[in-house]
């Protein structure tokens, strides 16, 4: 713990006594603020909220666009799977036919 | 905060040393320290719908400068041609000789030693006269924060202190 040291702290106060501002300071902030106000309006983009708006559009449109495409992956994987078993079950049942004729044409 | 043409200039006048003051004891570089000066006075001017009274001008004065004066030392120690920022010796020998009086310019030496954070608390501290409160208040920190960093920029300043600035008092400059 640091003790505060009374006659220290007043030279930092006498020794920190704002400084004057430069000449003419006060007319260069003056024509820089006429400047500014006889700026035309800024482009819609400057605005931050509509940038702001602008960049969350944009990612729901991927996010969107994103999870569509995953919705169509999804779905061809499921028909792709049905034709296989499809094919899988019309096998099955060739093979069915097959092996109850196969026996009777070996009787001949 | 609704002005009459002409009462912005007043308001300038006004605050202009202590904002000055504040950018340029922090950067230690008068042409960069005008330059923050004016740009907090022009941001000033854009948000005088948002503020209320003369009190919430000033406090959002002192906040935005030490913000922008800090900031500007990032941003210039990041590019090269800026690189008197980073030299102590180079802000001490700027601002040696520059200062209204020698007490002033021992005590601004003193203060330029002091890493970026802890200048900021000794001048709200004795530049702008405001309690730790304010001060944590001004710098978005705890209050016990801006107290260690008070008593830590003190100690420092203290020991740097000791072979000049008593010497200086004692008229021995």
């Amino acid at each position: 713990m640091v003790d505060f040291d009374p006659e220290f702290e007043q030279e930092l106060r006498e020794g920190l006594r704002p400084r004057p501002a430069p000449t003419g300071f006060s007319n260069r902030v003056m024509l820089r603020v006429e400047k500014q106000a006889s700026r035309p309006p800024l482009g819609f983009l400057h605005l931050p909220a509509l940038r702001w708006a602008l960049a969350g559009i944009l990612i729901l449109a991927v996010v969107i666009g994103g999870y569509r495409e995953l919705q169509r992956r999804l779905a061809g994987e499921r028909a792709r799977r049905q034709v296989l078993l499809a094919l899988h079950i019309t096998g099955s049942t060739l093979q069915a036919i097959h092996n109850k004729i196969e026996p009777s044409n070996g009787g001949d | 905060m609704r002005l009459a043409p002409g009462e912005f200039r007043e308001l300038v006048e006004a605050h202009q040393s202590r904002v000055f003051s504040i950018a340029y004891r922090i950067l230690g570089d008068s042409g960069a320290a005008e330059e923050v000066a004016q740009d907090v006075f022009l941001n000033l001017h854009r948000n005088l719908d948002r503020l209320e009274s003369a009190e919430h001008v000033l406090a959002w004065l002192r906040r935005v400068t030490v913000h922008r004066a800090t900031d500007a030392i990032r941003r210039h120690a990041r590019r090269p041609e800026f690189e008197e920022f980073r030299d102590e010796g180079n802000w001490l020998a700027a601002i040696n000789g520059k200062s209204e009086s020698p007490l002033g310019a021992r005590v601004e030496q003193l203060v330029a030693t002091l890493p970026p954070v802890q200048r900021s608390v000794i001048l709200l501290r004795y530049q702008e006269d405001l309690p730790p409160d304010e001060i944590a208040a001004t710098l978005s920190m705890p209050v016990a924060t801006v107290k260690s960093h008070l008593q830590r920029a003190l100690q420092l300043l203290r020991a740097k202190a000791k072979s000049t600035l008593k010497e200086y008092t004692r008229g021995r400059f």
